[in-house]
């Protein structure tokens, strides 16, 4: 007891340092705080709501056509336990009313459905209106309603059929995720879908069986055979919550990388938290000195250090508990427009008690160094002072940054749940954090040199900040961070507009039209060329199935909730079907990174194998390597072929592109459809295109790329504006660091500056030192965050979205004024303070 | 000639409720040319008194007139320029900036006071402490009594009409403090400058032409040439 009692009355004692270190990790802690509520809020929300989101217990889908004998293990696994099923299929289409047309999303489904939860209509309070009771009824989204001119009794087309508009919807318990789809919905009856001869062989078709399950056992049971008896990657079996999950693919997403903003938070008040602590650990060194002298171990008096330090993580977490607390009903409207309906802060505690884990062992890292060099205290500095202490040993140094790389990169891989994600960002952050130490040194090397040309003031202000350069490291590195988030958003959001401008010359067309029968392929062309528009790109698209690798059977992978987002991602992408195509010179839009693509046609007498390209970043993630040879299957077909080169697609361009491609020649014959993309039109052609295509292919979908693309714009706004939030909360941070380091080193300077008044320094040349000083500190710091921010969104821009687009100062470039003002404004009061003090004793005997 | 006065000198310190007088009524007149020595008892108040004759504090009541100037008549800033030019001080743990080498620290004085030839100055006055080999040397990479005498050369740099020192060879060994105590005095009298010394040390105090004691918050003159006492007796 004693022992805690005479840690605690240490500290007591060094209240403006408890006071600022607890501020910096709070404050580092806050993101998190708020992230990790979000996720609460959305998990509690997923169990509460998954059931009425799909409306059934389990789903068993496919993107391609059934096959009878799978409906028959479907049908005969779900009766042996009395469970009910219906059959769903959702597709889009065009939808046209007497004179407009566009695309929705359509859903067929038994009048059964949903087995949970309730579609409201608009002014039909009993809600118990069932599309079975009238045949060709269809409800829709009011956005339809609104785009096409709609009411209750208006009639719309949908392929061959016409319905009659029975409800707007009000409410959808399976409303979309933002992200999750491009067009609004449409219910009808399964059983009018056949009548609008939308669906055809190699239609884009995801066809579902919803079942009701009675119990959770029962559900498990079922999911547990019917993996087994349907072993097709192509079939996805999901109970509602993983469903649930699956369908909010983007929230998560989101949430990752709004988490690692948050990281980069914390690593930056985590440093200024350490250059506290080294401070008081420089007061401490003393008092442990005379603890030891007066018969206190070395063991007790590191005991001392770690407790002090788990007290004030203690104190941060609970700080930072109370911030993001009071900042969730931010937090809820930030993330409004991601979800389809209210999320609940959820402050659990668990939340809490992740909250005190991150803040205790974030305080135990940072201050390692000193906590490692309080054992080595010796009762012998009490007689003399020993020079240059200040600085832990360089072992201490190398083991704790090594721990301290490691605690914070490992925290990025859990909180982004990827890997990849947290090393390529816990790397671009080390790499940063170099080049910003290196440029400061080489600036302040050029600094210094002009420095003998200056006034006095000025000269002692550089020279202080070129040769102090340990002191100003942490707000240095925390400035320049927070200028690298600052510049790389609206960078990176500038990068994305000029990539996705359908009216720029960047290639990108206007309309994407698929679901394209072979027959109707000619006579399309010959409509689109009658009306001038111009076909940028038309492919085929042959639905298949992989079957083995090199052999081996490709088996379905089920995704866990404890799977990384690389592992879910990866099983995704490998449980999917596969769109194959051919070509016989590859597209603008991509191109060739290893092996040769193979555009001649396929000889089966001079050729062992057909030739396949496969996209680089699908190879990735499905684990396809060069000379695999790959094993589809297409309407029943086995088609081989090896795999001969990789290349990079430009997914930015919306061509019809493929990860898989065959060489000519070998999927000629295969039955396939169409994808083709129109180049730029004028919004009135465009308009008479859609009209066209549904009056003279009903079954033909066309998607309005710019509509689409400025929903993704939006989408990528209001993901901005959280991602911005956070991004805030890094520059309060980093600011938050310059006052708690200017703070403190005036505060450590006193005598120093004291000694300059003593000389004959009046106050204004004390004050004029001092701001150049911070301003070099800030402007230096600011710059080089400036010209890394735009480097990195280069490299993103490059790397990322295959663009060729110069990035572009020029909306970024008062970012590193406005910093450096700001930073000589927050200081300027605590100089003030310091500067009027008189000199006093501190300098005498 | 005086070249420093000080007439009716109060100063006192607040210690919670009550308060604590250090100095009472205290008078000094110290004559140009001249070494005079203040020692005392700890606690007696001797800091108290070099901070208010280099004008570091101001006293509660009294005069304080260096050459022909007033102190007290001075603001903050007028004081702290007047200090920088014509007061140079010594301090027992040397107060160097440590970011700045042996050669800007004593060009300090100078470059605040807006002297051209800073440099130069301050590299003779290094020379005269025989520091010249030291001059790009920072503080962290001095010994003790090397600190100590690049303090004096930054004191002298300026060429003040009377310099402070407050227990210049406190913080040095004998042998140390005993080679910068010759330095500081032979210069003292090279410049014909005046010094007052404040120190526990008797042996020094004997070196000086005038010796006070201060005691009680007055300053008791202990000279032992006869003829010279002027302080409060």
């Amino acid at each position: 007891m004693k022992f805690f009692l005479r840690s605690l009355r240490e500290l007591r004692g060094q209240k403006s340092f408890v006071l600022l270190f607890c501020i910096n990790i709070s404050f580092g802690l806050v993101g998190l705080g708020l992230i990790n509520t979000w996720r609460q809020a959305f998990e509690d929300t997923i169990a509460q709501r998954s059931k009425t989101m799909l409306g059934a217990d389990i789903q068993i889908s496919t993107r391609r056509t059934w096959d009878p004998k799978e409906v028959e293990i479907i049908e005969k696994e779900t009766a042996a336990l009395g469970s009910s099923t219906a059959r769903s299929a959702t597709l889009y289409t065009m939808a046209a009313s007497s004179s407009k047309s566009r695309l929705i999303e359509l859903r067929a489904t038994e009048s059964s459905l949903p087995f949970y939860g309730q579609i409201t209509i608009k002014g039909d309070p009993s809600h118990i209106k069932r599309l079975k009771d009238e045949a060709h009824s269809i409800w829709i989204y009011p956005e339809i309603a609104t785009a096409l001119g709609l009411n209750v009794g208006s009639i719309l087309k949908l392929g061959e059929s016409n319905f009659t508009v029975t409800g707007i919807i009000e409410d959808d318990p399976a409303g979309s995720w933002a992200g999750s789809s491009i067009a609004p919905r449409a219910y009808i009856n399964i059983e009018d879908l056949q009548a609008t001869e939308l669906v055809r062989k190699g239609s884009t078709v995801w066809s579902s069986y919803l079942v009701k399950t009675s119990t959770d056992i029962e559900t498990k049971v079922i999911i547990n055979n019917l993996s087994k008896l349907l072993n097709d990657p192509g079939v996805t079996i999901a109970d509602h919550r993983e469903s649930g999950e699956q369908s909010a693919r983007l929230f998560k997403y989101l949430t990752d990388y709004l988490s690692l903003v948050s990281i980069t938070a914390l690593i930056m008040t985590g440093v200024a938290a350490s250059w506290l602590y080294r401070h008081y650990f420089r007061r401490r060194r003393k008092t442990t000195a005379i603890y030891i002298c007066l018969g206190a171990t070395r063991y007790e008096a590191f005991g001392v250090g770690v407790f002090q330090v788990l007290f004030l993580g203690v104190l941060s977490s609970l700080a930072a508990a109370a911030i993001s607390l009071s900042l969730s009903g931010v937090l809820v409207k930030l993330v409004h427009d991601f979800v389809p309906w209210a999320l609940t802060p959820a402050f659990s505690f668990a939340v809490f008690a992740k909250l005190v884990f991150i803040s205790v062992s974030t305080c135990l890292v940072v201050c390692l160094p000193w906590l490692l060099e309080t054992r080595d205290i010796s009762p012998g500095l009490l007689l003399n002072e020993p020079v240059g202490q200040d600085s832990p040993k360089s072992r201490y140094r190398y083991l704790s940054l090594g721990i301290q790389v490691l605690f914070f990169a490992g925290l990025a891989i859990l909180e982004a749940k990827s890997y990849f994600s947290g090393m390529v960002f816990s790397g671009t952050l080390i790499l940063a954090t170099l080049i910003i130490l290196f440029s400061s040194r080489l600036v302040h090397k050029v600094l210094k040199g002009l420095a003998t040309g200056l006034s006095a003031p000025l000269k002692h202000g550089l020279l202080r900040s070129v040769r102090c350069v340990d002191e100003s490291t942490p707000a240095i590195v925390s400035m320049g961070l927070a200028t690298i988030l600052t510049v790389l958003l609206p960078t990176l959001r500038d990068i994305l507009r000029t990539e996705l401008n359908v009216s720029s010359d960047r290639g990108i067309p206007s309309m994407f039209v698929f679901d394209i029968q072979d027959e109707q392929k000619a006579p399309l062309e010959t409509l689109l060329s009658d009306l001038k528009a111009q076909i940028q790109m038309i492919s085929p698209m042959i639905r298949g199935r992989l079957l083995t690798q090199n052999g081996s059977s490709i088996v379905r992978e089920e995704t866990e909730s404890q799977d990384s987002r690389d592992a879910e991602r990866s099983k995704l992408m490998r449980n999917r079907g596969y769109n194959l195509s051919y070509r016989s010179k590859l597209d603008p839009s991509e191109k060739t990174t290893s092996g040769t693509f193979k555009g001649t046609p396929f000889s089966p007498n001079e050729h062992e194998l057909p030739e396949i390209s496969v996209e680089k970043n699908f190879a990735d993630r499905t684990k396809i390597e060069m000379n695999d040879i790959l094993n589809f299957e297409i309407e029943g077909v086995e088609i081989q072929g090896k795999v001969t080169s990789f290349r990079s697609v430009k997914w930015g361009s919306f061509q019809p592109n493929f990860f898989v491609l065959f060489q000519p020649g070998v999927l000629d014959d295969a039955p396939k459809t169409w994808v083709a993309s129109i180049g730029p039109t004028s919004p009135e052609l465009k308009a008479e295109i859609q009209t066209k295509i549904v009056q003279n292919f009903p079954n033909v979908s066309a998607i309005d790329v710019e509509r689409v693309l400025s929903r993704l714009m939006e989408l990528l706004e209001k993901s901005s504006i959280a991602l911005g939030a956070l991004a805030l909360l890094c520059v309060i941070s980093g600011f938050l660091v310059l006052i708690s380091i200017t703070r403190q080193m005036l505060h450590e300077r006193e005598k120093d500056l004291l000694l300059y008044k003593v000389v004959g320094a009046d106050r204004s040349f004390l004050i004029k030192l001092l701001l150049s000083e911070i301003s070099v500190i800030a402007a230096v710091s600011s710059f080089t965050g400036l010209f890394l921010g735009l480097g990195i969104a280069q490299a993103l821009s490059v790397i990322v979205f295959q663009s060729n687009t110069i990035v572009s100062p020029g909306t970024v470039v008062w970012i590193p004024f406005l910093f450096t003002f700001i930073a000589v404004v927050l200081s300027y009061s605590s100089i003030r303070r310091i500067t009027s003090r008189p000199a006093s004793f501190g300098l005498l005997s | 000639m005086s070249i420093l006065s000080l007439k009716n000198i109060h100063k006192s310190y607040s210690q919670g409720s009550s308060t604590l007088s250090i100095l009472k009524d205290l008078e000094l007149e110290v004559n140009r040319g001249e070494i005079v020595a203040i020692t005392g008892q700890s606690g007696a108040g001797k800091s108290s008194l070099l901070a208010i004759m280099s004008g570091i504090d101001r006293p509660d009541s009294g005069q304080i007139i260096v050459g022909t100037t007033h102190l007290s008549s001075l603001n903050e800033n007028e004081l702290t320029q007047f200090r920088g030019k014509n007061i140079g001080i010594v301090f027992q743990q040397f107060h160097l900036v440590p970011h700045l080498t042996a050669l800007e620290n004593v060009m300090l004085p100078l470059e605040i006071a807006g002297d051209k030839q800073a440099e130069e100055k301050a590299r003779q006055s290094l020379l005269n402490v025989g520091l010249e080999a030291r001059s790009n040397h920072f503080p962290s990479q001095l010994s003790g009594g090397e600190c100590q005498r690049v303090a004096i050369a930054r004191a002298f740099t300026t060429e003040p009409e009377f310099l402070l020192a407050d227990e210049p060879s406190g913080s040095l060994d004998t042998t140390t403090g005993s080679q910068v105590m010759d330095l500081l005095f032979n210069e003292v009298k090279r410049r014909g400058m005046t010094l007052v010394i404040v120190t526990h040390s008797e042996d020094l105090a004997l070196k000086c032409s005038r010796q006070f004691k201060l005691s009680q918050g007055k300053l008791i003159e202990t000279t032992r040439v006869p003829g010279n006492v002027k302080g409060n007796l």
